[in-house]
């Protein structure tokens, strides 16, 4: 049990964008705790909210949110206060993101080695710098300390991805993302994250698009960087079962609530909401390859049940489910559950 | 080599193009209601002169013939003597391609640069009053027509304000630099001729610009989609969120590239909009290029001439968008050109 | 995610007389000042096409030698020109004319390109390569300069020039509907037409067509202020209305002459042009906006 101050503490995380045809809340009231060296899942369908957390904590959601609102601690600061500048210098160094997509997420015409090599760049003009740090240090080539800088990221980079486990490093520097296979894009994709040497590490969906033996590589990757590095991960997925393999903590999101929350192994074991118990027996009974599925509708984001957001697809559900609001509550140790059937507590 | 074989392609595809356009202009010269020849020769000569003529030119012929001469006449080099000039039409031709040439590159040189810049600006300012401000003037640029923006600039800056000349190409005072390559700007600096710059460039100034405003529009729109949408794609939020790149980095390194790469796989339409024009502008500011030649052929229904400019401008046309489809492939690595 | 949530939702409600959709692109529409002033205008000179006649204060032929060239006022509020003939009526009687030979074009172009690319898209092979490099032809010569070749040839005059514009314009739309109904002829209920034995002409008309008609309306409303100002232009150099027409380009055209100091002659027409052309763009726009699915999700 890690027993240390949290590394990041999410309090109430409220995102909510305005659409065409009303407001939407993607994320509504999430609480989530992470301590350093810990693994920490957070699972959910698509359109569960569980990207939208991940991108609020770096602020980079690309649709701009009418309000985020509540509080992101990382060690003693509010992210939601620190002004851009501020921001610019958490992102990339102290908590960095894994992208879901391999094949979207690197930039098409710069080579793999010019991205890499700016994001080590930047982290060593940010993490050295005794002045502020400046983009002109980006594009100086034109002064000596410039040059050697640019030298020194190159090497580095080289350096990064043979650490990924990259095929001829010298060679892939030189190519465009297109050039490479989905597999290799991931590992450059790690590289680039952890060219900063976060202490975090969010991980959305990285493996999703990957078949299952390079899935696993990427998987093993992620594991042995944390324990050389001692990083933590909050690992984003609609897949159980890498979850249960890599994860010392779940979350699982519903609609943009936390609905249970567990040691990995007492929530496979013991799960103490209709959903998660839905979303394991999915799991167990798909083949390997196949989309989990869980009977009834994905709910409508603009258009919610009332009540407990899960009654239409619960197969336990109660009268009171449709009309109040359950509690996340205390269910056993370190073990909350969003059920009121369950614990029978309501709002 | 791929880039060798990409170029072949397309200019062995130039072939039936010409065939076509060949073929166009010679339906139009057959079904044009006046009588050539008789234009040709002027209402006094005789009617023996007339039979003559027409014969000279085979115009006594089949018309399946007279299309089989067209196109030896064609390969020749020869695009027939206009009624106006009394040139052959290529010696007009060569005299006045220099002029459009150097119009058209200073105007599209100054809508590209000004369009990058304001498209950009709008993108990263979504929203915002720059963002509406330069909509709305792209879009008040692709509205006005030509001539009557022309008309205002000598209007306001060649007449009201007195700031440039309001016709021509250089000052009567001046004696234009020897030919080179006949555009005067180049000419006159590699002659060391400073009066004759000078006085080029202060008459380019206004049609250029007039010019450049619709390529300006567009570059701009395109310019601003483009980046649009790139700012939205997954790697330029992975480069703030994954590499930690600071947002200008992220804009005006990485996106940018993407959507200048858009942008010029589109700029073939502005070219098109610069030769259309080019016609109007010149006739306005009497700029002694293609434009203003075709305009005075047209008036005087001199149909060598406008058959002669619309094939040079459509084989221009086409390398054109040979040109820029090149320089796409070429700056777009994931194409394999 | 969120997109799909709004269409899942726009399949189930339907209520009153307009889809979920149809609102949804009204109010996108109603949503962008700039479409709405677009409309606006558009509009405001439609009405003048109908009743500018009516209102104007003289006949636009008639000349008054007294008062000729003389600067905005009470009595001329635009102004006259060389021939004393009243600047304003000759604007308003010439707005159905500027209006008209924008519209007309653009429809002979839909009529002839809309049939051409269909069954170019739908039926494939040497027909399609005969349509396809014979539009490829005509889009290699800059509009302006072939317009200008096409009414040199057939002699200048209005009809002639509408003629030309629409010669030079099928292309854009044979390219527009050769590529949906390319990716149209391979969706399922098309297939599943061509299996149940439907005629061509049928599948064309009533599966290809109907599919088609918004592209059609987008690309239309964008290009009647194209439309426009290349008439315009060709009024402008003498090769569209010909003298004493109140048409906007030609009468540009003649006041230059008299430039500058008689300024008021062409820079009214011109603005008047410039005005039509703006409002044709900006509700366009709007249309094509708010008609776009992709960018309606943003």
């Amino acid at each position: 049990m890690v027993t240390d101050s949290p590394l990041l503490a999410v309090r109430n995380l409220q995102v909510r964008f305005e659409t065409l045809r009303g407001e939407l809340q993607a994320v509504n009231g999430v609480d989530l705790t992470i301590y350093p060296g810990q693994i920490v899942g957070l699972i959910g369908e698509s359109g569960s909210g569980k990207s939208v957390t991940a991108k609020s904590i770096l602020n980079v959601l690309s649709t701009p949110p009418g309000i985020t609102a509540g509080e992101i601690w990382y060690r003693e600061r509010n992210l939601l206060d620190l002004s851009p500048r501020e921001m610019s210098k958490i992102r990339g160094q102290s908590i960095a993101m894994v992208s879901q997509d391999p094949m979207s997420s690197l930039n098409p015409v710069f080579t793999v080695g010019e991205q890499l090599r700016d994001a080590l760049l930047w982290s060593e003009i940010v993490q050295d710098s005794t002045s502020e740090p400046s983009s002109w240090n980006l594009i100086d080539r034109f002064t000596r300390a410039g040059r050697r800088r640019f030298r020194r990221a190159s090497a580095q980079a080289v350096e990064d991805l043979r650490q990924v486990e990259l095929p001829a490093p010298h060679q892939q520097v030189k190519n465009y993302p297109h050039q490479l296979s989905g597999g290799m894009r991931q590992r450059v994709l790690t590289a680039l994250a952890w060219a900063g040497q976060p202490d975090l590490i969010i991980a959305d969906e990285p493996t999703t698009a990957l078949d299952v033996t390079i899935q696993a590589q990427i998987l093993m990757l992620l594991q042995d960087l944390v324990k050389t590095r001692g990083a933590s991960i909050l690992y984003i997925s609609h897949d159980l079962g890498v979850v249960a393999q890599l994860c010392d903590r779940v979350a699982v999101m519903y609609a943009g609530e936390i609905v249970e929350e567990a040691d990995v192994r007492e929530i496979f074991e013991n799960p103490r909401h209709p959903y998660t118990e839905a979303l394991i027996r999915a799991t167990t009974m798909a083949s390997e390859d196949d989309l989990v599925e869980i009977p009834g509708e994905v709910p409508n984001m603009l258009a919610l049940p009332s009540g407990c957001h899960f009654w239409p697809r619960c197969p336990m559900m109660i009268e009171r489910c449709a009309s109040d609001t359950p509690l996340l509550a205390v269910v056993g140790p370190n073990h909350k559950s969003k059920c009121a059937v369950i614990h029978g507590e309501w709002v | 080599m791929r880039i060798l074989r990409f170029l072949i392609k397309r200019l062995l595809y130039l072939i039936p193009i010409m065939i076509g356009l060949i073929t166009i202009t010679f339906v139009l010269m057959n079904v044009i209601p006046s009588n050539p020849v008789r234009l040709a020769i002027g209402p006094q000569a005789s009617m023996e002169t007339e039979e003559r003529v027409r014969r000279q030119f085979g115009l006594d012929r089949p018309v399946w013939e007279q299309y089989i001469l067209y196109y030896e006449r064609m390969l020749r080099g020869d695009l027939g003597r206009s009624l106006v000039t009394r040139r052959p039409v290529v010696d007009d031709l060569q005299r006045r391609i220099p002029a459009s040439v150097e119009l058209a590159i200073v105007g599209m040189f100054i809508g590209v640069a000004l369009g990058l810049a304001l498209g950009v600006l709008s993108a990263v300012h979504r929203d915002k009053l720059i963002d509406h401000a330069s909509r709305v003037a792209a879009i008040s640029g692709v509205s006005i027509p030509a001539f009557f923006l022309s008309l205002l600039a000598q209007l306001i800056l060649g007449s009201a304000l007195a700031l440039f000349p309001i016709t021509g190409r250089i000052s009567f005072e001046v004696d234009p630099p020897s030919a080179v390559t006949g555009l005067y700007l180049l000419d006159s600096l590699l002659t060391g001729n400073l009066a004759a710059l000078r006085s080029a460039a202060h008459h380019l100034i206004l049609p250029a610009f007039t010019l450049s405003i619709p390529i300006l529009a567009l570059t701009a729109r395109l310019t601003r989609s483009g980046m649009l949408d790139v700012l939205s794609q997954d790697y330029v939020m992975n480069a703030r969120a994954a590499a930690g790149l600071p947002e200008r980095i992220a804009i005006y390194k990485y996106a940018l590239k993407n959507a200048l790469i858009a942008t010029v796989s589109q700029i073939g339409l502005g070219f098109g909009a610069l030769l259309n024009g080019s016609v109007l502008v010149e006739t306005v500011f009497d700029w002694p290029g293609l434009g203003l030649y075709t305009v005075t052929a047209a008036i005087n229904q001199d149909i060598q001439p406008i058959v002669g400019t619309t094939i040079v401008t459509g084989f221009m046309f086409v390398i054109i968008n040979i040109l820029t489809d090149l320089t796409y492939r070429i700056l777009d690595p994931r194409i394999e050109v | 995610m969120i997109q799909s949530d709004l269409s899942g939702d726009a399949e189930r409600s339907r209520n009153g007389f307009l889809t979920q959709d149809q609102r949804d692109i009204l109010r996108i529409f109603l949503r962008n000042r700039l479409s709405v002033l677009g409309l606006g205008i558009v509009v405001f000179w439609i009405v003048f096409a109908f009743i500018g006649p009516a209102l104007a204060p003289f006949p636009p032929q008639q000349m008054d030698f007294v008062h000729k060239l003389s600067p905005p006022s009470a009595a001329h509020p635009l102004g006259t020109d060389w021939l004393g003939r009243d600047v304003l009526s000759r604007l308003l009687h010439g707005t159905s004319i500027t209006l008209l030979i924008g519209v007309i074009p653009i429809a002979i172009a839909i009529v002839i390109g809309v049939p051409t690319g269909a069954i170019a898209g739908y039926f494939g092979g040497r027909v399609e390569t005969l349509i396809m490099r014979t539009a490829d032809i005509f889009l290699s010569v800059p509009a302006l300069i072939l317009a200008i070749a096409v009414t040199a040839a057939l002699g200048p005059s209005l009809v002639n020039a509408m003629i030309a514009v629409s010669v030079v314009w099928w292309p854009w739309y044979t390219r527009l509907i050769h590529s949906q109904a390319l990716s149209l002829s391979k969706r399922v209920f098309v297939e599943a037409a061509i299996g149940l034995g439907a005629s061509h002409r049928a599948i064309i008309i009533r599966h290809l067509l109907p599919n088609m008609a918004s592209s059609i309306f987008v690309r239309g409303s964008l290009d009647l202020g194209f439309a426009v100002l290349t008439m315009a232009g060709l009024g402008f150099i003498g090769m569209g209305a010909q003298a004493p027409s109140p048409e906007w380009g030609l009468a540009v055209s003649l006041g230059r002459r008299f430039m500058p100091e008689f300024w008021w002659i062409s820079v009214f027409p011109g603005l008047a042009i410039f005005s039509v052309v703006l409002g044709f763009n900006l509700l366009g726009d709007g249309i094509r906006d708010a008609m776009d699915p992709e960018i309606r999700g943003r």
